[in-house]
């Protein structure tokens, strides 16, 4: 496993946080090219969201399929990292579900869980929320190293 | 650095590069067969670990697929409603990943396809996915 980058990477842009949430860390340049990602704890968990803008969207203004799948490999990826002291770890499938339109300027939310880890396997669920509407679902499978 | 997209080759196109995502983080080049896709690894789609991105690798497979479906119905619209991807191996910056999808059905209002990215004879990812062809109006 190769070294991870562990310097957090300044956002793209300066999006204001929301009303009771802030700007989470981020570590991957491609997440920090898409962010700021935010992050809020709710009954111990963190739950993470973003502010869809022109960087997300298709030609129509609706959400385009790479920002929801950028960002729940994120989130998914956070909850992961929370529930294992920042193990190491890559996505090796994802399985996602693009149930409704979601547009420029909607908050989109994710409280992910995590279903069950093994040593070297984890699976992820997450659903993905415009106020209280689900606009995708994901789950996913993780691979996941022990630290060194 | 790989941080400036090479130019395509001759024969190729910009997949929607006019606006949001496609343009942020393209070119992702359609060759103008439709045969297949070009992407080229910059720095700014890689994750911490120097390699592509889980998230961008999904979203090439989403346009790759989608360019695919489109390029099927004639002028027609159709949108992501199950996408399924495994990423098999990791990918580089400086590396050009070649995209294909192929259509396993196609019904009234539905689409089936795959789709694989690679580099040179290495597969990246593999995927499969569900789009809804949009009515009239």
């Amino acid at each position: 496993m190769a070294d991870y980058n562990d310097k957090p990477l300044p956002p793209a842009r300066n999006v204001p946080a929301p009303e009771g949430w802030r700007a989470a860390d981020q570590f991957d340049p491609f997440e920090a090219a898409m962010g700021p990602y935010f992050e809020r704890g709710v009954e111990g968990v963190r739950e993470f969201a973003f502010i869809i803008d022109d960087r997300h969207t298709n030609a129509q203004g609706v959400a385009h399929g790479g920002a929801l799948l950028t960002f729940a490999d994120a989130a998914l990826g956070y909850a992961l990292w929370d529930a294992t002291d920042r193990s190491p770890c890559v996505t090796i499938g994802q399985q996602s579900q693009f149930v409704a339109p979601a547009f420029a300027g909607d908050l989109v939310t994710c409280r992910p869980e995590m279903v069950r880890k093994t040593r070297e396997i984890v699976f992820m669920r997450g659903d993905f929320r415009v106020g209280d509407r689900i606009v995708f679902t994901a789950t996913a499978v993780w691979r996941t190293w022990a630290r060194a | 650095m790989t941080t400036e997209a090479r130019p395509a080759l001759a024969g190729y196109s910009e997949v929607f590069p006019e606006a949001g995502f496609n343009a942020f983080v393209g070119p992702v080049w359609r060759a103008d067969d439709g045969s297949h896709y070009l992407f080229d690894i910059r720095e700014v789609h890689l994750n911490g670990g120097g390699t592509l991105h889980g998230g961008m690798a999904m979203a090439l497979a989403d346009i790759v697929m989608g360019r695919t479906v489109r390029d099927a119905l004639d002028g027609g619209r159709a949108l992501t409603i199950s996408l399924s991807c495994d990423i098999v191996t990791p990918a580089k910056a400086g590396e050009r990943i070649t995209g294909r999808a192929t259509i396993t059905k196609r019904t009234r209002t539905i689409v089936f396809i795959s789709g694989e990215l690679k580099v040179a004879d290495r597969t990246v990812l593999t995927a499969t996915g569900i789009w809804k062809i949009l009515g009239e109006g």
